[in-house]
């Protein structure tokens, strides 16, 4: 689960700061949020430069909107739908160039670090094999550990729906896995 | 089963119980989860190469320039549309946009300009104005819009016209007796 660093208590005093024009208390927010936003801006570009430019605008916009966040449901939510629109508004743009998986994404070594590069190849290995829906779904649910009834409230979905592509994109995901697995690969051949 | 269950019960629920005595669901499964973990891993690991605070200050920054921006779009539209209400109202105030006109003094050849008057007042609308100089002189002056004043031109050649009118002047031959 993706860590936010504020407590419920915390968010709605920042976002009444904010609203004052306390540009610390924006940062503040901007600060807890940032890489959420960020994580969410690359599954759903599928692009590191266009993510920079939605988690950007993102933030932009959270600070001209924040007077229309009433508070009666998850910051998170309102946070996401706001990146979901501004990444819809990005995929207008030519697409960016998806690279092939390459066979080093595969070679695991449980006790190295995770760096960065791979982890940009693999979101884009995840944007390359799902469609949106199931990619928004697979990532709040397995990436970030949300439950399906929380990711249906974030997506505006029925969480019957949310399982369902859920579902989806686990078998997806897994039939890649195994299809470019060295010792898979080989016996499908 | 394998394709839909969450990564975690794979590796630890009733899947696990089964793998465990099959070998080959048990190697696909150690592939999946591993892959998957990692993949969790990697993406929570993901962080943007800009810091927090930059974004924060740029965020301010364009926020900022479209407030301003707004305020003058704002501001553009109230102008635009308070030129708008202004010409429409000068337009109502003035009523119908003017008319070019002319005037032209008519000498009278037979009728009086009273008679030239009443000759020509059909052909003139309240856009034109018919005046009769005091000296005299037997002229009348129409000032009238272009295409009236022609229709007033015409009548006065027809009507004023010593050959063809009433007014023409008749020789009495004295008869003999």
């Amino acid at each position: 689960m993706t860590g936010v660093h504020l407590s419920i208590a915390e968010l709605p005093e920042l976002v009444a700061r904010t609203r004052e024009g306390d540009e610390r208390a924006f940062a503040a927010i901007v600060g807890t949020y940032k890489s959420l936003v960020f994580r969410w801006a690359m599954a759903l570009s599928g692009d590191e430069d266009d993510a920079e430019d939605i988690c950007q605008e993102v933030f932009v916009r959270v600070h001209r909107k924040l007077w229309s966040f009433r508070g009666d449901g998850p910051f998170e939510g309102w946070l996401y739908r706001i990146t979901r629109r501004v990444a819809a508004r990005a995929r207008r743009s030519p697409p960016p160039q998806t690279t092939s998986i390459s066979q080093e994404v595969y070679v695991t070594d449980p006790g190295a670090r995770v760096d960065r590069e791979r982890a940009i190849e693999l979101i884009r290995m995840i944007a390359a094999t799902l469609p949106m829906r199931q990619r928004e779904v697979f990532m709040l649910c397995d990436l970030e550990g949300r439950a399906p009834a929380e990711a249906a409230a974030m997506l505006g979905m029925k969480d019957v729906s949310v399982r369902a592509s859920l579902f989806k994109a686990r078998a997806s995901i897994r039939r890649s896995v195994l299809a470019t697995h060295p010792f898979y690969t080989d016996q499908l051949r | 089963m394998l394709a839909t269950l969450p990564v975690d019960e794979l590796a630890y629920g009733t899947a696990r119980e089964h793998v465990s005595t099959c070998h080959d669901c048990d190697r696909v499964t150690r592939v999946v989860v591993e892959r998957e973990r990692n993949m969790r891993l990697a993406f929570d690991q993901l962080q943007s190469s800009m810091p927090a605070t930059q974004t924060a200050i740029r965020a301010l920054e364009a926020s900022r320039r479209r407030r301003i921006a707004r305020y003058y779009e704002v501001a553009l539209g109230v102008a635009m549309a308070a030129t708008l209400v202004v010409m429409v109202a000068v337009r109502r105030g003035n009523g119908p946009m003017p008319v070019a006109t002319a005037t032209e003094t008519f000498r009278l050849q037979c009728l009086s300009p009273d008679q030239a008057a009443e000759v020509v007042r059909p052909f003139i609308t309240s856009a034109g104005e018919i005046s009769i100089p005091p000296s005299g002189l037997g002229i009348i002056d129409i000032r009238a819009p272009i295409e009236e004043l022609q229709k007033a031109r015409s009548a006065l050649d027809r009507f004023d016209n010593p050959r063809e009118s009433r007014c023409a002047v008749r020789i009495v031959v004295p008869t003999e007796r």
